[in-house]
């Protein structure tokens, strides 16, 4: 069969020495700037892109590549002990993850999380193999008002992700669709609350929000005097790293859901591995028996994401293979990187460089096998991490954040934008106001806004194109459920409240 | 900490530019230069810089850095040059940006033509009109013929207000009157994939990102902007021969360097630059990347830098384009 020949051909490829070098390099240079906070793969790639430049481009393609997934691989390492999201995907993880940890459950969480990214990436490897023209041709089904629809769903999956008051978290997503409409207006031309400043004409990046409010104010708040002790964790044996039955009974259905939901957002250009963990998020809170869990350490609540967020960086190179459009600013770097190479990225690159994409696909479940083989030893070393005096632990963190800030856009402006979200998240957590839903008002803000407005130009501002086109409609349909469902729920656990209040008088 | 090692690094080359002065021009460049890239990595500008760079560091004989700089539609990028020390060794590398945004802001934070000086032309690129397979108007007479009979339903997409995407069409509708739908995108990837799509009709495109899809049927070439057909894709016609010569919006890269830069230093970079994009291998990778290799004379930059700003300020003025 064809596969066979494929397969066959990429793994000659992928595991000729120097290749399976890179693929180390990559995963291994991934997984470090994945747990190191704030540096994420968009710093490394546009930082290691130029010394690219001397490699053969399989080479350079398969190194460039690890360490994007790798870095979604380790990304969760210090949302789970630290509280401090690795970057702005694993931010979602903190939610979860970081209550296992203070419940001395971290080792779980990390094999969890470990295990679930990988299952998740390898899945959505064979999904790109062999799936990934009809992947393409379906996702270009996907117009402005699909997206439209598409991105007000996820939306309102952000008002099921807030904790505690509803209404704060109305309110979260409200200064998060704010912040999200910053910049250079795209219709219109127009610079909105950019304040006269060029550094703001672009926008607010979500990665400089997602690491003010998510880890800056985390390290301010270790500042105050009454900070939590030293966290627990410290005493660790490997039998901790084997899962339960009943965990793995947990967590199984989160990582094929998770996987699900990445390959989809994935698959789609201008989605991503950010959104897809926030959905995959509220995806399991809502499919689950008992969501009260969520938010307390619900195992599904950080193997869910993690899986999500693999496959979707896997995903992601279906538009950017094929298509030759990239899927987001990550994919646009590796695009320029094989265009540097003179390879003409787009529909023929599969029938015209098939030892690359054969090639890179071999070499992208190598690189998944050796980040679990890398990752679960490492486990070990990053629990200890916990032992390091906080004093030392958290300037390095600020350090490492401010690097990875700076680095995206050698621009020192994101420093102290940065500081600034920092300052504003302290004061959001002393409010009790939850922060995901903030951050996923900056991602998706401008993408509604901007697909609505296109979708109605196009139509020539007839409003009905939203529910003439059958996907979108399909996707309307689910949020109004969604939002049914919400409400339903809702009345109906304050009518059980009432009779609980009526029982009991101390409430 | 990095406004301190900033400090440090520019006291420290303050104090070089000051000693190496008086006898920096004759033995220029002593030490590595600075070519700033005011656009992310792995852009067009980016690339055409990434591919001579090795050239340009054998005909300086030193080493190049190029620093992205990205951001504001590449005035951050630009204004540091302004501002940086006019000895030849920070300079700018640009696309057509310089020469459209003087008309498209009223705010930039510097003079284009006063603070900086030209140093070379290095390259220019034609744009594509391409459209979706689907669409009725196939040919520039009926494209022109549909718009005038049904104003305002054709829908041509771009990479953004202000991008040179966008003007393209705004000089095609000022030369040939004609009035469809801009639909602006946040960069001309998104746009191509809406136009593979089919959910919008047309676009001008680079030639180089429109090419595969030409190949592979998933578009069609209505019409290429320059003189002569281009060997990329040698099937579609230019306007010219279609009868649209006004219609003619190239895409120019150059470089610049901060004013008051000594003569015989850009000189000498111009000669540099010259020598390193019209490198044969140099020349045959850019031109497989849709790039024309030029690499003019300072002056000769300089006048086809003021010639495309009035070109500019003319379509932006008549078409209204708001850029704040």
């Amino acid at each position: 069969m064809d596969l066979i020949a494929n397969l066959s051909l990429g793994f000659e490829v992928a595991l000729s020495p120097s290749n399976i070098l890179y693929c180390v390099i990559g995963v291994t240079v991934g997984t470090f700037v994945g747990v190191l906070p704030g540096i994420g793969p968009m710093a490394t790639i546009s930082m290691l892109l130029p010394i690219t430049f001397g490699l053969d481009p399989i080479g350079a393609l398969i190194m460039l590549a690890g360490i994007y997934y790798g870095a979604q691989f380790g990304s969760s390492v210090t949302s789970i002990l630290l509280n401090i999201p690795g970057h702005a995907a694993a931010a979602v993880i903190c939610l979860d993850g970081h209550p296992m940890a203070k419940q001395g459950r971290a080792a779980v969480g990390l094999v969890g999380s470990a295990i679930a990214s990988f299952i998740g990436g390898s899945l959505a490897i064979i999904l790109v193999m062999q799936f990934a023209p009809p992947l393409a041709k379906f996702a270009l089904r996907f117009g402005p008002a699909e997206y439209f629809s598409m991105m007000a769903l996820a939306l309102l999956a952000a008002a099921i992700l807030s904790e505690g008051e509803l209404l704060k978290g109305i309110g979260m997503v409200l200064v998060g669709l704010i912040i999200g409409v910053v910049g250079i207006d795209v219709n219109s031309g127009a610079q909105r609350l950019s304040f006269g400043s060029w550094n703001l004409a672009d926008g607010v990046s979500f990665v400089i929000v997602a690491m003010g409010v998510f880890a800056v104010s985390e390290v301010m708040a270790n500042l105050e005097p009454h900070s939590k002790p030293q966290m627990v964790g410290s005493d660790f044996t490997w039998r901790e790293l084997v899962p339960s039955w009943r965990d793995f009974r947990q967590a199984f259905g989160s990582i094929i859901r998770g996987f699900g939901v990445g390959a989809l957002f994935g698959a789609l250009p201008g989605s991503g591995p950010t959104i897809a963990s926030f959905i995959s998020y509220s995806v399991e809170k809502k499919v689950a028996r008992e969501p009260e869990r969520f938010g307390k350490g619900a195992l599904e609540g950080v193997t869910g994401p993690e899986s999500a967020n693999n496959a979707a960086a896997v995903a992601g190179f279906i538009p950017t293979l094929t298509l030759g459009v990239p899927g987001d600013a990550i994919m646009a770097l590796m695009l320029g990187c094989l265009m540097i190479f003179g390879i003409q990225p787009g529909p023929r690159v599969i029938t015209d460089n098939p030892e690359l994409f054969w090639g890179l696909m071999a070499s992208m479940w190598i690189g998944n096998l050796l980040l679990l083989i890398l990752n679960i030893p490492l486990i070990g070393i990053w629990v200890r991490v916990l032992k390091i005096p906080y004093a030392i632990l958290y300037p390095s963190i600020l350090l490492f954040i401010c690097i990875g800030v700076f680095a995206t856009n050698n621009n020192t402006f994101d420093i102290l934008l940065l500081a600034g979200f920092g300052a504003a998240g302290y004061i959001f957590s002393k409010l009790g106001c939850p922060a995901a839903p903030l951050l996923l008002g900056v991602i998706l803000g401008p993408l509604i806004e901007e697909n609505m407005r296109r979708a109605l130009l196009i139509s020539r501002g007839d409003p009905t194109v939203f529910v003439t086109h059958p996907i979108s409609l399909g996707l309307l349909l689910v949020a109004a459920a969604v939002l049914a469902g919400f409400f339903y729920s809702g009345f109906r656990k304050r009518r059980a409240g009432l009779r609980e209040a009526d029982t009991t008088v101390d409430g | 900490m990095f406004t301190r090692i900033t400090a440090a690094v520019g006291i420290a080359s303050l104090a070089l530019a000051l000693a190496g002065a008086a006898h920096a021009q004759s033995d220029f460049p002593t030490r590595p230069v600075t070519l700033i890239v005011p656009f992310g990595a792995g852009g067009g500008t980016d690339n055409l810089v990434r591919t001579f760079q090795p050239a340009l560091q054998e005909a300086l004989g030193q080493a190049v850095v190029v620093e992205n700089r990205p951001g504001g539609g590449s005035t951050i990028g630009t204004a540091l040059v302004t501002k940086a020390q006019p000895d030849g060794y920070t300079l700018l590398a640009v696309d057509t940006a310089v020469t459209v945004n003087p008309a498209l802001y009223d705010n930039l934070p510097y003079d284009t033509l006063k603070d900086l000086t030209p140093v070379s032309l290095l390259a220019t690129g034609p744009v594509i009109l391409i459209a979706h397979p689907s669409v009725e108007a196939k040919t520039m007479d009926d494209i022109v013929a549909k718009a005038k009979a049904e104003p305002g339903t054709l829908t041509f997409a771009s990479g953004g207000n202000g991008a040179s995407t966008h003007l393209a069409l705004e000089l095609m509708k000022l030369e040939t009157g004609v009035d469809v739908i801009h639909i602006p995108y946040k960069g001309t990837g998104p746009a191509t994939t809406d136009l593979l799509g089919g959910h919008v009709q047309y676009m001008f495109n680079g030639i180089s990102a429109s090419r595969p899809h030409l190949e592979s049927g998933a578009i069609i070439g209505i019409a290429v902007t320059g003189d002569e057909r281009n060997p990329a894709v040698p099937d579609v016609p230019t306007f010219a021969e279609l009868g649209y010569p006004q219609v003619n919006p190239m895409s120019i890269w150059g470089v610049w360097a901060p004013a008051g830069t000594p003569d015989d230093v850009v000189a000498k970079l111009s000669d540099a630059f010259a020598k390193a994009i019209n490198d044969p291998a140099v020349v045959e990778k850019l031109n497989d990347l849709g790039f024309f290799t030029v690499g003019s004379a300072p002056g000769e930059y300089g006048e086809r830098v003021s010639s495309e700003m009035k070109k500019w300020k003319n379509v932006v003025e008549t078409a209204h384009i708001v850029v704040e």
